[in-house]
């Protein structure tokens, strides 16, 4: 036996009793969605960051990949600086497109990550507990965490030291704590050979990218599972670059995803002792963090509303559709009859002056006369100044008022 | 390969299932091989996700379907690397397929295994309803939909036989309830349209009677035309004083040519 079904009919399904409930409530309340707020509202998430752009699809997903992009930022910073204190000589090379990477999504939650090093990560899942255990399939995955403090990596039969930035873990945790989800993962000499792009889509080893070479004990990284964020980067040029010659720590936002170049600075990451790569890369499929998991909360206190226009809101019952002509045709007669009613007291006047003239001359010449009273009236009409009058078609309301008033007229005995 | 093999395709995406209904639990395996065990998906745990995965644009409503999938798959303790594989069988089974309402006449009607009776809500209820789920903050007005919704359903659902708690309800369930309980009560515009009569005399009759007897549409609609035909000359007899013309007016208006246009104060 087998079900079909479509995500876009699906999605129809359950969302068709909000919608229906909201149409409801716009009815009665006489209020329709209020554009202008959720616009703003959308308006606020993108930004411009050192010279990127990021346009999420989600607000709340821009906003957590900024502040993974800040607290990257800064925590490079902070190691940079550590290292440069403790007698590393810092420099800052302009970014490269052939430098090698170890693209990391930054939106991977802590959780998620295997590694035992002391961050603790502010988007990291409680549930971390019930993480999945089960990752075969992935070289990527490994059944054993291995903290950071502890990594060492053997290059050319010599014992790399463990990652002088570690030292500042050690120092001041508590200053990683904003740190959002930044795996930490040291350029082993076997990883620099071969750039690892680790996306959402790459955690079941379906990556052509993922490579081989990636030793057993590296920290392990897995993706949320979360869809990939798209987001657009405009320029290359947001790297940011840290680099010293005990480790080089990268923001990188990298435009290009030539992730396999070979690049002959690979020979400087094998000649250097230990390198650690912070980097935010391929960001086009880069899963969100966990706070961005969670729907946009924006509106979670309401769907933000407005009073309709006021012509609209003449009608109870307002619906754009039903508002337009028919409004105005009522709009119309009662404008019409309204006048009428005000100049009953002048017609009943008018009538009883003729029939005065009328019983004075009963000689058949007078009757013969075509013209025995002559009344004459000046008829001004007031619109008030709400937004149906201002709508009303005035050639078509003067018409409609002629009219009248001459059929009034005639059925008074009064001659046009 | 599970025991009884469903295959459930969605958007070309095949899970194969153990599916028995959506209020038992479903183990479900993909291409892939990685396979995950959905658990029924109840109706409070579906009002909550639509709550949070509901976002307005300026032109409506969209689902968050990435969200809305995640809520499920976290309920059944999913793991999160397996959400984005499980997503569009999570949004199907949180949708509870295409079971459709039956009615019984009586305000009962039969949603699969389930017998539930509905009335609609009041025009009172109503009004409470939306004056506790529109809420005035500084930047304006905003307008709790879930909370809406909520009410509408614990208003307008009688009883549930057999007798579980609203909130426990599976989703082929709360999927058919949703549905009736919206067509009761928050009908379309067009269908509220067409079941007026659309003569200008029908109007005029119809709220007359309804100001002068204090009655609902409805009731006019369902009287006798020759109880209508009394009622109308009773009124034109007390009202008018005499049928065919307003009273206080004298002159021309008493002309049997005359044409009179009554105008009233809104």
């Amino acid at each position: 036996m087998q079900y079909f079904a479509r995500t876009i009919h699906i999605n129809g399904l359950l969302l068709a009793p909000m919608q229906a409930l909201l149409r409801d409530a716009q009815k009665i309340l006489d209020m329709e969605l209020d554009a202008a707020r959720i616009e703003e509202a959308v308006g606020e998430a993108s930004f411009d960051l050192q010279g990127l752009s990021i346009f999420g699809q989600s607000p709340r997903q821009s906003e957590a990949l900024t502040s993974a992009l800040l607290a990257t930022s800064r925590v490079a910073q902070e190691l940079a600086g550590s290292l440069s204190q403790e007698g590393s000589r810092t420099e800052f090379p302009a970014p490269h497109a052939n430098d090698k990477l170890i693209p990391v999504a930054s939106g991977i939650p802590s959780s998620s990550y295997s590694s035992e090093a002391p961050i603790d990560l502010p988007f990291s899942d409680a549930s971390a507990s019930k993480r999945p255990e089960n990752r075969s399939g992935s070289p990527l995955y490994t059944p054993a965490s291995v903290p950071i403090e502890s990594k060492t990596a053997h290059v050319s039969g010599e014992l790399i030291p463990p990652l002088a930035g570690t030292a500042q873990f050690e120092k001041s945790p508590e200053s990683l704590r904003r740190v959002p989800t930044v795996p930490i993962e040291p350029a082993l000499s076997s990883v620099s050979a071969d750039v690892v792009p680790i996306g959402s889509k790459d955690r079941f080893g379906q990556s052509p990218y993922v490579s081989e070479s990636v030793p057993a004990e590296s920290v392990s990284v897995d993706s949320d599972g979360g869809a990939p964020i798209p987001l657009s980067i405009k320029s290359s040029s947001a790297t940011l670059s840290y680099r010293t010659e005990a480790a080089s720590f990268r923001v990188a936002p990298a435009a290009s995803p030539s992730f396999k170049s070979t690049d002959p600075a690979s020979g400087i990451f094998r000649e250097t002792v230990a390198k650690t790569d912070l980097s935010v890369d391929r960001l086009t499929e880069l899963p969100s963090v966990e706070e961005s998991l969670e729907p946009d909360s924006r509106w979670t206190n309401g769907i933000p509303l407005r009073p309709q226009n006021e012509n609209a809101a003449r009608s109870s019952f307002a619906i754009a559709d039903q508002t337009s002509m028919p409004l105005r045709r009522r709009e119309i007669e009662a404008a019409a009859a309204r006048m009428a009613s005000a100049v009953e007291p002048s017609f009943e006047q008018a009538y009883r002056l003729t029939q005065n003239r009328l019983e004075e001359r009963t000689t058949p010449f007078e009757l013969e006369s075509q013209s025995l009273v002559r009344n004459t009236f000046n008829v001004t009409v007031a619109l008030g100044s709400n937004g149906a009058s201002e709508s009303l078609d005035r050639t078509a309301l003067e018409e409609a008022l002629t009219d009248i008033l001459r059929t009034a007229a005639r059925r008074h005995g009064l001659e046009i | 390969m599970l025991a009884e093999a469903i295959l459930i395709d969605i958007d070309g995406i095949v899970y194969t299932t153990d599916f028995q209904g959506f209020d038992t639990a479903m183990n479900a395996k993909a291409s892939t091989g990685i396979q995950v065990k959905l658990q029924p998906w109840p109706l409070h745990a579906h009002l909550a996700a639509l709550g949070e995965c509901v976002i307005p644009n300026p032109l409506g409503l969209t689902l968050d379907d990435r969200a809305f999938s995640r809520k499920v798959l976290d309920y059944s303790h999913a793991p999160v690397h397996l959400h984005e594989a499980f997503a569009p069988l999570a949004l199907w089974w949180a949708s509870g397929g295409e079971t459709l309402p039956v009615t019984l006449g009586g305000g009962w009607y039969k949603f699969g295994t389930m017998l539930a009776q509905l009335r609609p809500w009041n025009c009172g209820e109503r009004f409470q309803a939306l004056a506790r789920c529109r809420l005035t903050a500084e930047e304006g007005i905003c307008f709790n939909l879930g909370a809406y919704l909520r009410a509408l359903l614990e208003t307008s659902v009688v009883a549930l036989e057999p007798a579980l708690p609203l909130d426990d309800l599976d989703s082929a369930t709360t999927r058919s309830l949703l549905e009736a309980v919206v067509a009761l009560n928050a009908a379309e515009p067009d269908s509220t349209s067409k079941s007026l009569p659309d003569t200008p005399e029908a109007d005029r009759i119809t709220l007359r009677l309804c100001r002068a007897l204090g009655w609902t549409p409805t009731q006019v609609w369902a009287m006798p035309v020759p109880e209508m035909d009394r009622l109308l000359a009773l009124l034109d007899r007390i009202e008018d004083g005499f049928p065919g013309t307003p009273s206080g007016l004298a002159g021309l208006a008493q002309h049997p040519d005359a044409v009179v246009i009554h105008i009233e104060d809104d």
